[in-house]
């Protein structure tokens, strides 16, 4: 009775302080665990990598410090594959708090490659406010340089060597959105407008509604959470935060399903002893 | 990731004072866990304002000045005087919105608001078509799909599946008729033990999430404040 009544009665901060040392194991002992690829993060590693030789590509990036756990593995590998086959690409985001999370990456992978800012990728940063996406999405893929106008260098995006030849939506060969939620509007008003092949990398709490666009085709690939960044990260044999995560996230799991059977356990323990004492 | 032993970055330059700041935000708002309390609120509030204020400011600087202002003063200096009228018609519109603030100027607002209202519900007709109807399109699957043209989300057993899910699923949702017969009943039946799976799916991705977030944190004091590690 005792025991089963204790542990029914453990303290919050108790747990919260165990899952805080769970999480941190990795930190200090070097974990190796296999993390193979999903079929919706190959569906799109491979959509960068079938991408045409010089053909644009589009990144919107809206995570910024609040989902940098789950969002930062996505960014890190995508732009690292990017970068490594040297596919041109431009990034914005509809976030203002992003550009210096994304711009941190990108310079780092840009060291790492030799490569050059104008020809191989540009920045637009805060382009268009969160709230008015179905507007300035739909603008920007029917005529993009008159919807963006110039970089956030200030350069004329019609000066701009990478992007000479953009009129709109058809220019680019694939959208890549990385953030806490999915960009329904690039499906919206460009996947089904356009035809141009659409990939999210979003947080797996919004992942569970958003798997029938891959199913209808409307997606060509998905990263969920630290998950999909973790398993993208290895298949450009580059491990990050991703993996980091995943492995942290790991030993948490295992705890919280301990203390899931050790709390029914007692549970059901605590109801049979009291209906032995009053039997 | 540098020793056993904490030795927390110096907060003497700029990098280490800005992972100090970080450090203290985080462990203000952890305390929240132990009990409510004022470094918990203080922080609270200093990410509100911080928040609200960055996004005024990058909201002027990034999207008034060069979609308005710009236009504007540029169609101005050229003598381009539809530029300026679309601006000024812009800034009328959006003035109208202040109509809100007074009894009797509130009918200005209407206008605007029935603009804002008429334009969003085209465009979310647009965009439903656009989302759904290809998903709807999806949801007819054949049971049979020959070996040659399987794929891992088109083959037999997943299509079977999908079938057998979805039209139990909608039959909990068929509020037409009571449902008292036992083909509905037990479809029904079998459709709300999916919709239960299928929060069971949402909860843990949810906590996934937390996780990630929570994760993330705890490595930054652990490896970039107090450079512990293997």
């Amino acid at each position: 009775m005792i025991w089963a009544d204790r542990l029914q009665r453990i303290d919050n901060r108790i747990l919260y302080v165990t899952l805080a040392v769970a999480v941190a194991i990795p930190v200090f002992v070097r974990v190796r665990m296999p993390i193979p690829p999903t079929i919706e993060t190959l569906g799109a590693y491979e959509a960068v990598e079938n991408v045409p030789p010089g053909k644009l590509v589009m990144v919107q990036s809206t995570w910024d410090a609040g989902t940098i756990g789950e969002c930062e593995g996505q960014c890190h590998a995508v732009i690292e594959h990017l970068m490594r086959r040297g596919q041109p690409f431009v990034i914005w985001t509809s976030n203002p708090a992003s550009p210096p999370f994304y711009n941190r990456i990108i310079e780092a992978a840009a060291r790492r490659h030799g490569r050059v800012y104008g020809r191989d990728w540009v920045d637009f940063g805060y382009k268009v406010p969160g709230g008015a996406l179905a507007f300035g999405v739909q603008s920007m893929a029917r005529d993009f340089p008159g919807y963006m106008k110039s970089d956030v260098r200030g350069t004329p995006v019609t000066q701009i060597p990478a992007l000479r030849h953009v009129r709109n939506a058809t220019d680019f060969a694939l959208i890549v959105t990385i953030g806490y939620n999915p960009i329904g509007e690039f499906i919206q008003f460009v996947q089904s407008v356009y035809g141009t092949k659409v990939v999210f990398g979003i947080a797996a709490i919004n992942s569970t509604t958003t798997y029938s666009y891959i199913d209808s085709k409307q997606i060509v690939g998905m990263l969920v959470g630290a998950r999909g960044g973790a398993e993208y990260e290895m298949l450009v044999k580059r491990p990050g935060r991703g993996v980091q995560i995943i492995m942290a996230q790991s030993f948490g799991h295992l705890l919280i399903i301990v203390l899931v059977v050790v709390a029914n356990v007692s549970a059901l323990a605590q109801r049979r002893l009291s209906r032995g004492a009053q039997a | 990731m540098t020793g056993w032993l904490p030795h927390p970055v110096s907060p003497f330059s700029y990098q280490g004072l800005t992972i100090w700041l970080g450090a203290v935000a985080t462990l203000a708002i952890f305390s929240f866990l132990f009990r409510e309390n004022r470094a918990y609120r203080f922080a609270e509030h200093t990410l509100l304002g911080l928040g609200i204020g960055f996004g005024v400011a990058t909201t002027i600087t990034d999207i008034i000045i060069p979609k308005w202002w710009n236009p504007l003063t540029e169609g101005w200096g050229q003598g381009h005087w539809g530029m300026v009228a679309l601006a000024l018609t812009e800034l009328l519109l959006g003035l109208l919105w202040y109509g809100l603030y007074h009894r009797r100027t509130v009918w200005l607002s209407r206008i605007v608001m029935g603009l804002s209202i008429g334009a969003g519900a085209g465009l979310a007709f647009k965009a439903e078509i656009n989302d759904k109807l290809p998903q709807i399109i999806a949801s007819f699957k054949s049971p049979y799909v020959p070996a040659a043209e399987a794929t891992a989300f088109n083959n037999p057993v997943s299509n079977t599946v999908f079938v057998v899910v979805m039209l139990a699923v909608l039959s909990y949702f068929f509020f037409s008729v009571e449902q008292r017969h036992p083909v509905l009943r037990t479809s029904s039946r079998i459709g709300r033990v999916f919709l239960m799976l299928t929060f069971g799916v949402f909860f843990s991705n949810a906590i996934m999430t937390r996780m990630s977030v929570f994760i993330e944190r705890v490595w930054f004091l652990l490896t970039q404040w107090l450079r512990m590690g293997a």
